[in-house]
């Protein structure tokens, strides 16, 4: 676990008085295309919370490298459609955490940006309203707002639920370019095993409170 | 009519004053609306009446000038309205129901509160319940700064942490996974609410100050403009409503409150009704 940019070590996952996930052990590797499946309600959430911090380990410990970035990609049902905001405004808000709140943004942040838009090939349909884009384009929006953090680790929550096959293949190739253009770790939430099982090297299986990994061939 | 922008106006001070209320809760009500804290709108106004009330129940009365009246009951108004926001805070840390309820709970005592010292109180219930309805009329010169001094506090925090303020709103674990706590600014819009509600209680009334943090940003919002025009325009409609308002009032001596909330509604079914029409000939 040297090398791994985040490690979880022995850790139980879950909330106080609710054990989810029990002895967890797992390192994300530099560069990795890791999918994690399980069915609804099986702790997938849950690890993937844990993995960002917003949930605290409740026995063992989850190590994070000082320089760790982390993008991510929530599910996209979660933001709300009212914000007049269009889809360059919502990657905009991944060059904020850089910038403190008495300057201006630097011209830098929206050439990130820029270059966030086109690797997901989001620029065309970004100056339109994020309420009005499709839910594929919306989903490419966040992934560039997630990569406008400068990650090195990219954790996305089922970014292709809900999207047609078209789209759910155009995501999938987008973060596997991402993968081998950036050397991204990409750690995805998803139902959907047949779609994403030639293109990962890794899977992560959350079942019966436990996570299982196995690495693909 | 034009006579109500004049500086040498007798009423000027209501004019300037109820406009600064007016601009101050239309920009703050954008992310009233936003965020669904509509019922936020309406408990805290009250709640800073019932603050008003409290006050003078429990001083009776005994202020002196209308200057030092003024000031106690701003005194009150601030110390309940955030009263209100803290224990809004505190229990939600431990609540796992919805921070309706507890809202709905606040404005249930708030305005039995209100009503309950008013008729406790010994003497001068018409001084209170004009301070209760808002004395746009009798603002004084010192009022006028002390009001413009706050809003310019609001307006300098609020344009400093624009950016924060939009990325905890739209998407708070986003801003967690960048280093931007959403409790901390949900904090600081919080205390912008409080003051500007607070000071807005005592200016215009508990109704001009609900309404304003509705209105305007609903009229706003429907014209699918960007954040920053969303902003402008619920101000200027904002300022239509209290400067337009003010002048109807006077012209057909009516109370000023009331015409200005009709006129920002006014505004907002034109813009509704206009929005839906276009979106039907599309």
């Amino acid at each position: 676990m040297a090398d791994a940019p985040l490690a979880v070590e022995g850790a139980d996952l879950g909330y106080p008085g609710r054990l989810v996930l029990r002895a967890v052990s797992l390192a994300i590797r530099p560069g990795e295309f890791v999918a994690v499946l399980g069915a609804n309600g099986s702790g997938k959430t849950t690890l993937l919370r844990s993995l960002l911090g917003f949930v605290q380990p409740l026995a063992g410990r989850i190590e994070r490298a000082p320089d760790l970035r982390i993008g991510y990609v929530p599910q996209r049902e979660t933001l709300d459609d009212r914000y007049p905001l269009t889809g360059r405004d919502v990657a905009l808000l991944g060059t904020w955490g850089d910038v403190p709140f008495w300057r201006r943004l630097p011209g830098s942040a929206r050439s990130r940006v820029r270059e966030a838009l086109d690797a997901c090939g989001a620029r065309e349909f970004a100056r339109r309203r994020y309420a009005q884009l499709s839910g594929g384009q919306r989903q490419r929006i966040l992934i560039a707002r997630a990569l406008a953090t400068q990650p090195s680790v990219l954790l996305l929550d089922e970014p292709t639920a809900g999207v047609d096959q078209a789209s759910e293949a155009a995501i999938l190739d987008a973060l596997a370019d991402l993968r081998r253009g950036r050397g991204l770790a990409i750690w995805m939430v998803t139902h959907h095993e047949e779609a994403v099982r030639d293109r990962v090297d890794r899977i992560a299986r959350v079942a019966d409170g436990a996570v299982a990994l196995e690495e693909r061939p | 009519m034009m006579e109500i922008l004049s500086p040498d106006f007798l009423f000027r001070n209501a004019v300037v004053g109820g406009w600064i209320v007016c601009v101050l809760c239309a920009v703050l009500g954008v992310y009233v609306v936003l965020r669904r804290l509509v019922l936020l709108g309406v408990a805290l106004p009250q709640a800073g009446a019932a603050g008003i009330a409290l006050v003078f129940f429990a001083t009776g009365h005994s202020h002196g000038t209308p200057g030092q009246a003024h000031t106690v009951a701003l005194g009150g108004s601030l110390a309940a309205t955030f009263t209100a926001l803290g224990l809004l805070v505190l229990a939600g840390r431990r609540s796992t129901q919805p921070v309706e309820l507890r809202i709905g709970g606040i404005l249930a005592i708030a305005m039995s509160a209100t009503l309950l010292f008013v008729a406790l109180s010994p003497t001068g219930d018409l001084e209170m319940t004009s301070l209760l309805r808002g004395e746009l009329l009798a603002i004084s010169d010192r009022d006028l700064l002390l009001l413009a001094a706050v809003a310019s506090l609001i307006a300098v925090i609020f344009v400093l942490f624009r950016r924060e303020l939009l990325l905890v709103s739209f998407d708070p674990e986003f801003a967690r996974t960048i280093g931007r706590d959403p409790t901390r600014y949900d904090l600081v819009l919080y205390l912008l609410l409080g003051a500007a509600i607070s000071i807005g209680v005592m200016t215009a009334g508990p109704m001009v100050v609900f309404a304003f943090l509705v209105l305007p940003a609903l009229a706003a919002l429907r014209l699918g403009l960007s954040m920053a025009m969303t902003f402008a325009v619920a101000a200027a409609i904002a300022t239509a409503s209290s400067v337009g308002g003010f002048a109807l009032s006077y012209r057909a001596d009516l109370p000023a409150g009331p015409v200005y909330v009709m006129l920002a509604a006014v505004i907002w079914l034109a813009v509704s009704g206009a929005m839906r029409a276009l979106r039907r000939s599309a």
